[in-house]
């Protein structure tokens, strides 16, 4: 049975290290492999405020020094696992968004139900040369892909946004 | 893109409807996936019970998938039946609805989130999956730019290794701008929504409104993703360069 330790270990490891992702990364609660439980129904999220030092290091001079009036959009959604065999979460409902915020921060104001599985989101609302602008919506880079995922076909929608579940 | 106004237009017509991976058709095809779901519930079983119970199971292989093969020839229905079942769901979808309902929500959704003008064309848009239709004359009216918006595909998607699986909707659309001066492509994507609840083949077709309502959800997600690919995306520079 003593093999089995080093092995629990690193699965405890990879565990316990936060997530690639693709769009402004959550600061709280940050993205684990498996769901963070949270402490309130009605939990304060924090993420990355846009422009990040990497976008501007990425475009000297280019459009991101252009960009103004930077807001964010935040949704949130319930979370059922998806009938395809992975441990993909599908967002089922949407049941809670806000637009245009205007600090990369907030606290859910209505409360959430108990012990249920969550996907959230946020992007970047902006103004670009007098047009209205968005990024991405946030999403975990997770290595697995859907059973109907193709190359040649971008699928919506994603099943890799941040997860919690609340207590 | 700039905004300015657009012109929306739809494929005119039918989506391909298939059911993939759906029931089991017949007593063979249901034997060989219940000797499949058999044998790996055995399998699986003896996981569960540790290593001595993985070998055990390893050697109860054969009992399982029999026992499952037997299972699966009786639970699965006539393959005339499955068809049959199919071809009443694809009866049930209007092409046209379909088809007008997503470009009529891409329009309000584009109304909605974006300060440009949208004009829905619905009696433009090409007559099959191939045809290229031509746009150029709507330029003495001011239109400048046209999205079509056509749903190529829409399936019930199951899982080849159960007998009745359980199905959820997956709808394929292809996005064309183009430019009416010379009728370029300058744009042209393909979205895939899947999603929703599944539910056997049965349970779909004892409540057509059901997949109605999926229908409806399914639009008005590609409808906003759409939207926001066309018109309001920037990528992240540090992302594009990965």
């Amino acid at each position: 049975m003593r093999w089995l330790v080093p092995i629990l270990l690193l699965s405890l490891v990879a565990c316990a290290r936060p997530l690639e992702v693709a769009g402004l990364r959550p600061l709280s609660p940050e993205p684990y492999n498996l769901a963070p439980k949270l402490q309130s129904l009605q939990p304060a999220l924090r993420w990355e405020s846009f422009p990040r030092p990497t976008d501007l290091d990425a475009d000297r001079g280019g459009w991101v020094s252009r960009v103004r009036h930077v807001t964010y959009d935040l949704r949130i959604w319930r979370g059922v696992g998806d009938h395809s065999g992975y441990q993909d979460v599908y967002p089922d409902e949407l049941v809670y968004a806000r637009s245009a915020l205007s600090m990369p921060e907030h606290t859910v104001e209505t409360p959430l139900e108990s012990d249920t599985q969550y996907l959230w989101s946020v992007r970047a609302r902006f103004e670009l040369d007098g047009q209205l602008r968005v990024t991405p919506w946030g999403v975990l880079r997770l290595p697995r892909q859907s059973l109907v995922d193709d190359s040649r076909s971008m699928s919506v929608p994603p099943r890799g946004y941040y997860r919690f579940v609340t207590p | 893109m700039g905004l300015a106004t657009v012109a929306l237009t739809s494929g005119h017509f039918p989506p391909k409807f298939e059911i993939v991976d759906g029931p089991a058709k017949g007593a063979r095809q249901g034997a060989a996936r219940g000797a499949l779901l058999g044998a790996a519930y055995t399998l699986g079983g003896g996981a569960l019970g540790g290593p001595i119970g993985l070998v055990a199971s390893t050697f109860l292989l054969p009992v399982g998938a029999v026992g499952g093969s037997i299972v699966g020839s009786v639970t699965a229905e006539s393959a005339a039946k499955v068809e049959a079942r199919v071809a009443a769901v694809g009866r049930s979808l209007s092409a046209r609805k379909i088809q007008d309902d997503l470009m009529h929500r891409v329009a309000a959704t584009g109304r909605e989130q974006t300060s440009g003008t949208f004009l829905v064309l619905a009696e433009r848009g090409p007559r099959t999956v191939d045809e290229r239709a031509e746009y150029r004359s709507l330029v003495q009216e001011g239109v400048r730019t046209v999205l079509e918006i056509s749903v190529m595909e829409l399936s019930l998607r199951g899982r080849t290794a159960e007998i009745d699986p359980s199905l959820s909707l997956v709808m394929t659309v292809r996005t064309r701008l183009i430019r009416t001066d010379d009728d370029a492509e300058i744009y042209t994507h393909s979205l895939t929504y899947s999603g929703g609840k599944g539910r056997t083949l049965t349970e779909w077709l004892d409540d057509v409104e059901l997949l109605q309502g999926d229908l409806d959800r399914a639009s008005a997600v590609v409808a906003e993703k759409i939207v926001e690919e066309v018109f309001l995306l920037v990528p992240f520079p540090s992302e594009r360069k990965r």
